[in-house]
């Protein structure tokens, strides 16, 4: 069960990282 | 006669809250800048230690994609943190009351709500906490959410203050600087302030107190599993017990609600919040309680003015910030004061008189009455804050309405340390594109041009908490597992859970009541939520920073729009509500609105 919600915490921290990487890409392009 | 004393009060705290923006704000602007000498004086070796402990160059700036990842990490390792503690609090020390861990959905819950700044409590602080989660990892967080935040808006400050510079700062330096000068300092003198006026403070065991009266009640009856015995129907059977024992609640509160409130937490020590008399005790705490709630998200439109070298654009910010904010506080009293029709049809007196407050006391501490409760009702929801001294469920629909909108508006009036100066901005940005369109100009703030990229970061910004609150109360409404908690069938449970993933996404933390949210639904949904409506508008808003500090600034001409005049501040506001508005519409008709008129027909 621990397991599951820390993988949990870092789906959500890897969904924010992403926005980040995208939105600096996007940056980058414009 | 009762309407003068709300209005009294707005005065005499709105007052106070404005004689601290300008001194406040100036103090921030300098040590966040490091350029204060008392500051660095008195801090200066603590801070240089902190760095050298950490590995970390202060004169290291960090462009935004560096800025914002190193954020990120911070977060979700305090969130590790915070969970780990609560866990294994069974064997960790500082636990009079010998409380076993927490469960493991409560304690993800728990940890993602005081990372975030949320403080979402699905949790009874007195029956599940001991003193080492409180102090070590709930107040801990208390200071460290509120310095990300105030670090991120220093950073967007920064955007608008630098030119052609690829740089918005260093992460851990804003953070230990706003921890270490604003909130520790702060948090201190209020935590001694509250404890000479009653809160507790001690690391003691509950205590037993002999009440003069015997307490009659029906105690459940249990079978030998432990579970509850029914009837035939279901009902539980009780057995009639009495006791003149009670059990007082201790522990370190002081400390951690100066912070509660000076950092827009909210989250309490006790399960009643503010409403509880060893965190509130007073008409006095409970003021102090509501400037120590407002006065720096209000005094950092100062320092925005301040660093960006112009204060008449923090004053506008401010003013558009104060408007909406007394509007809906108006609103809110109004409608706890008219109380509950359906009452005064079946001939009950609840009007305002010598010798009763009249108006909607359900839910409320008399020795705050309507006035106070409703003030901090909008108070703890125009900020990012969610503690409360009242029960928002007990409230009229339309009293209800105002706490509900304040949040879904962005909590923005004045909002969070640093999250409501970062918010309003973005809606300044959106409010001068807007105007831009209307008249066929590239629209400008604060000499920087708001382009293409701008406008579409923006908009990420505004849809990602909505998505977030629409899509949760969706998903609620719609599955057995989320209709399961709602206590109040109908349009107030709709509210319930409207209210439950407004606070959640909008990192507020008070809850509406009558829904139970402790369940692995609510637990894991509400935490998804929290986590995404903090941390996809700050990586957003961390990307204008970015964009704007690279970008030249743009010469003020004939053409350009005046952004610290009234026009900037009705197209400010205009520009809030027109959002808050077309979005949320729908789902308040379903709740609030539609709840105020069954009772206007007596139903």
């Amino acid at each position: 069960m621990d397991g599951a919600f820390l993988l949990l915490l870092a789906a959500l921290w890897a969904l924010s990282f992403a926005l980040l990487r995208g939105l600096a890409r996007l940056g980058r392009a414009s | 006669m009762a309407g003068s004393s709300f209005t009294a009060l707005l005065v005499v705290f709105l007052g106070l809250t404005l004689l601290g923006v300008k001194p406040l704000g100036h103090y921030m602007a300098e040590v966040m800048e490091g350029r204060s000498k008392l500051a660095n004086a008195i801090g200066g070796p603590l801070e240089r230690l902190l760095y050298r402990l950490g590995g970390i160059d202060p004169a290291l700036e960090m462009p935004w994609p560096r800025y914002a990842a190193a954020l990120l990490l911070f977060n979700v390792l305090g969130a590790v943190l915070v969970y780990v503690l609560e866990r294994l609090q069974g064997v960790l020390p500082l636990n009079p009351q010998h409380f076993a861990g927490v469960a493991p959905d409560t304690a993800f819950n728990t940890a993602v709500s005081f990372v975030t700044n949320t403080n979402w409590q699905s949790y009874a602080g007195e029956s599940t906490l001991g003193y080492l989660v409180q102090m070590a990892a709930l107040a801990v967080q208390n200071f460290l959410s509120a310095a990300t935040g105030l670090a991120v808006a220093i950073a967007v400050i920064r955007g608008f203050a630098r030119h052609s510079a690829v740089t918005i700062g260093n992460f851990w330096v804003d953070l230990t600087r706003g921890t270490l000068y604003v909130l520790l300092p702060l948090a201190f003198v209020l935590a001694l302030v509250f404890a000479s006026q009653g809160v507790i403070q001690n690391l003691s065991p509950n205590r037993a107190a002999h009440t003069l009266e015997v307490t009659h009640y029906e105690n459940p009856r249990l079978d030998a599993t432990g579970s509850a015995v029914t009837d035939a129907a279901g009902h539980p059977l009780t057995d009639p017990a009495e006791t003149q024992t009670q059990g007082l609640p201790m522990g370190p509160v002081a400390s951690q609600e100066a912070i509660k409130e000076l950092g827009t937490n909210g989250g309490g020590f006790f399960n009643a919040n503010s409403a509880h008399p060893y965190e509130n005790p007073s008409a006095l705490t409970n003021l102090l309680q509501l400037l120590a709630i407002f006065v720096i998200p209000c005094a950092l439109t100062y320092t925005f003015g301040r660093m960006v070298g112009d204060p008449r654009q923090g004053w506008a910010l401010l003013t558009a910030m104060l408007a909406l904010f007394v509007a809906l506080a108006a609103l809110g009293y109004r409608a706890e004061m008219n109380g509950n029709p359906l009452l005064a049809g079946a001939g009950i007196d609840s009007a305002a008189s010598a010798t009763q407050a009249g108006g909607n006391m359900e839910g409320k501490e008399t020795r705050f009455g309507i006035a106070a409760s409703v003030l901090y009702a909008s108070v703890t929801t125009a900020t990012s804050c969610g503690a409360v001294n009242s029960m928002h469920d007990s409230l009229t629909p339309l009293g209800g309405f105002v706490p509900l909108f304040l949040i879904e508006l962005g909590e923005l009036a004045p909002g969070g340390v640093g999250t409501g100066l970062y918010t309003v901005l973005v809606f300044a940005i959106l409010g001068v594109f807007i105007a831009g369109l209307m008249i066929g100009r590239t629209p400008e703030y604060l000499g920087k041009k708001i382009e293409a990229y701008e406008m579409k970061l923006t908009s990420i910004f505004i849809l990602a908490t909505p998505v977030l609150v629409l899509a949760g109360t969706a998903l609620a409404v719609a599955t057995e597992a989320g209709r399961a908690g709602v206590g109040n069938p109908g349009t107030h449970g709709f509210t319930e859970i409207l209210y439950a993933y407004s606070s959640a996404a909008n990192n507020n933390g008070s809850a509406f009541g009558g829904l139970t949210a402790s369940s692995v639904f609510y637990n894991v949904t509400t935490a998804i939520a929290m986590w995404l409506g903090r941390f996809w508008p700050i990586v957003a808003v961390l990307g204008i920073a970015g964009s704007l500090a690279a970008k030249k600034r743009v010469p003020v001409t004939e053409g350009t729009m005046p952004t610290h005049g009234p026009l900037f501040v009705a197209l400010l506001v205009g520009s809030i509500l027109l959002i808050g508005v077309l979005t949320y519409v729908p789902a308040l008709a379903l709740g609030p609105v539609a709840e105020h008129f069954r009772l206007v027909a007596g139903h």
